[in-house]
């Protein structure tokens, strides 16, 4: 047993001092970083209850290796209980986690090599900074002596040498983060896991911060998992985004596919603002649809044809909502492929890259969000008459929601 | 010629006014000077064998302290009051954290209910709970009955003898000084930080031992002290429970003051007691307050 236990020592030793050698030429050569030891993590079929509540039903998810996924929703929507469920915090009621291959379901969480960033940060505050970086060392046997390099390796990674003496509670919150960054990947872990990594910083440092992890995370390869309720950061930083909602994967893919095109209203709406327009079919085959645009009986009703990516194509006289982002919209009579609304200007904000304007459109008793960047045009004041022109191909058919889940959220 | 230029500094009413904090204190501090100030500068001069009482026979001595040092007995009853300390504060730390952490990181739900059932103790006379366990361990007590009616034992058990009683029976009076000081710290202690540990690799055991207990340090120095304090100045375990098994120093002043009337040997022994209790404010001000300068 013993015996046993030392080998494992020695095994898992001699992976970080190849680890290190490794970054160290990479480092040396200024050649692309070898990822080290990027491996995939898959969810079959994880259902997880809280009591009477369902928290996770049924979910499945899977991450190629190096990838970096964004689970992102609204709070209570499962995201913290699937990394919580990855790290081993808790374990899944059915289904399986594996990673690496590996099932690690009912492993616990010490002995899945991960790495984890939690919300705020989560370091020993007594502890000094090289201390907190080298836990994970210390935790898998690494001898004293032997720490310190990767201690000092990962102080400036971060962009924080010399710091290593310092006490957690002298260090800024930017500092911490990537401290906390350094102590989560130091020991070359499997997975990284980030629990609202950017949440705790300010706007201005959480926006540089975006890019750093973004790169780091990149450099390094690890397989990344990302809890965040923030879209705009779920957005910027991942390869591929999971929208969330009630224990429940909406929507998964890139950020620019799942922005541009949502499949649900809510994952429309939960990703920045959205126009939902009502809309009636006149004619459906697979893959596009002739459609009215507005209420089945309004008066003043725009007709066009719309691609769709529906499961199956809607039939005549059926009726469904599209979605369109208020960055398309524009002031100005109809090109070719456009639509129009006449409309009034209602209200306007300046967002300093854009002006946002509020425009009622009464044929369709609905008020449009419509943006435009704040130097291309002089800027509509209040009561301007305007016509509002949509692309047919911004247009997005949106499926219906799925129906509220049968007393699971009660 | 500053001074002609701002007549409210010379107010005359300005001469007898008192700040109103003064004010507001000064019901405490009459009080506290009377009946703690007063007693305790006398109880100093008794024990060097002058009187505070005008006319009374009055020689400065050493002799009590003398006395105290030197007599083997007094110097080994000292040792015993220290060691009665420390082994009741030890057993209290043990019984005391695992249910301080209990109620702070599982209890849930519960952790009203039995905070409830941890504080109703102290509503009862330390004296009552105290000689429960005469009750209870006696030689006619529940325990011995109940053991006798199963015919486990022929004779009655001799439970109360010796000093094992004393030490179950302050340290049941305690720990719940032991845990009400640990919980509060440990409440603050955020239990991500242990999961971090977790995500980092280590077991259970050596996450706690590496990041909830070496913070939760605060809780246990003033938990220590607490009941270090109180229990080398309390008498009440070994007067009901010792039957003169175990005599420390507050059981010896309570019978030099009500039986052998030797006042001035009792007041030499009190102040050595509150030295050792200002001692351990001392250190709980240098532990405490240091700890929290390297977390700030």
């Amino acid at each position: 047993m013993k015996f046993g236990k030392l080998t494992n020592w020695k095994k898992r030793h001699a992976m970080f001092q190849s680890a290190n050698s490794i970054s160290g030429a990479a480092a040396g050569a200024d050649a692309p970083a070898t990822p080290l030891r990027s491996q995939p993590l898959s969810l079959e079929g994880v259902s997880k209850r809280f009591g009477t509540i369902t928290a996770l039903e049924s979910l499945s998810l899977d991450v190629r290796a190096g990838e970096l996924v964004a689970l992102l929703g609204p709070s209570g929507c499962g995201k913290t209980t699937t990394l919580r469920l990855i790290a081993g915090f808790d374990y899944p009621d059915t289904g399986a986690i594996r990673i690496a291959g590996r099932d690690v379901t009912n492993v616990p969480s010490n002995k899945r090599g991960l790495g984890m960033v939690f919300q705020n940060y989560s370091l020993f505050p007594h502890l000094t900074v090289a201390e907190n970086i080298a836990f994970g060392l210390r935790m898998a046997g690494v001898p004293k002596r032997d720490r310190a390099p990767h201690v000092a390796r990962m102080l400036d990674l971060i962009r924080l040498p010399g710091f290593g003496d310092r006490r957690i509670a002298q260090m800024s919150g930017g500092q911490q983060q990537r401290v906390a960054l350094a102590r989560a990947i130091v020991t070359n872990p499997s997975v990284l896991l980030l629990d609202e990594p950017l949440g705790a910083l300010d706007k201005n440092l959480r926006e540089g911060m975006q890019f750093e992890l973004k790169s780091l995370q990149h450099k390094l390869g690890i397989t990344s998992v990302m809890v965040t309720h923030d879209q705009e950061e779920a957005l910027t930083m991942s390869d591929r985004v999971v929208v969330m909602n009630q224990g429940r994967i909406l929507q998964s893919g890139t950020p620019r596919d799942v922005y541009d095109r949502p499949r649900t209203r809510f994952v429309a709406e939960f990703l920045g603002a959205a126009n939902i327009l009502p809309f009636s079919v006149a004619r459906g085959e697979q893959g596009w649809l002739d459609i009215a645009v507005g209420a089945p009986h309004g008066d003043a009703r725009v007709t066009c044809r719309v691609a769709h990516a529906l499961p199956a194509p809607l039939g005549a006289g059926a009726s469904g909502e599209l979605a369109v982002r208020p960055e398309k919209l524009r002031f100005g009579a109809p090109r070719d492929g456009e639509i129009a609304f006449d409309g009034v200007i209602q209200a306007r904000v300046f967002r300093g890259s854009q002006h946002a304007y509020r425009v009622d459109v009464p044929s369709l008793k609905q008020t449009f969000s419509v943006y435009e960047q704040s130097n291309s045009t002089a800027a509509l004041e209040p009561g301007h008459a305007v016509s509002v022109s949509i692309g047919q191909d911004d247009l997005v058919v949106l499926e219906a929601e799925p129906n509220e889940r049968d007393g699971a959220t009660r | 010629m500053n001074t002609l230029a701002n007549p409210l500094r010379a107010a005359p009413r300005r001469r007898f006014w008192i700040s109103p904090r003064v004010v507001l204190c000064a019901p405490a501090l009459i009080v506290l000077a009377l009946f703690f100030g007063m007693p305790l500068y006398e109880n100093a001069l008794r024990s060097v064998g002058i009187s505070a009482i005008p006319g009374a026979h009055s020689a400065f001595t050493l002799s009590y302290y003398h006395k105290l040092f030197t007599d083997p007995y007094y110097v080994g009853i000292i040792f015993e009051t220290l060691k009665m300390s420390i082994w009741t504060t030890f057993w209290c730390l043990i019984a005391g954290y695992p249910v301080a952490y209990f109620m702070v990181r599982r209890a849930g739900r519960m952790a009203g209910p039995l905070l409830f059932v941890l504080i109703m103790p102290l509503l009862t006379s330390i004296i009552m709970r105290t000689f429960g366990w005469s009750v209870l361990l006696g030689r006619h007590g529940l325990v011995n009955n109940a053991l006798m009616l199963l015919g486990a034992i022929e004779q009655p058990l001799r439970m109360t003898q010796g000093p094992a009683i004393v030490y179950v029976g302050n340290v049941h009076v305690m720990v719940s000084f032991m845990v009400l000081s640990i919980i509060p710290v440990l409440r603050s202690v955020d239990p991500r930080l242990e999961e971090s540990a977790r995500a980092l690799g280590a077991g259970a055991l050596r996450a706690f031992l590496l990041v909830t207990l070496p913070l939760s340090v605060d809780g246990i120095i003033t938990g220590c002290l607490i009941v270090f304090m109180i229990i080398n100045g309390s008498f009440i375990g070994a007067l009901l429970l010792g039957g003169g098994s175990v005599v420390t120093l507050p059981l010896l002043i309570f019978q030099q003051f009500s039986q052998a009337q030797d006042m001035g040997f009792a007041s030499a022994m009190g102040n050595l007691l509150l030295i050792v209790v200002l001692i351990c404010l001392y250190v709980q001000g240098r532990l405490t307050g240091h700890h929290a300068e390297t977390r700030a």
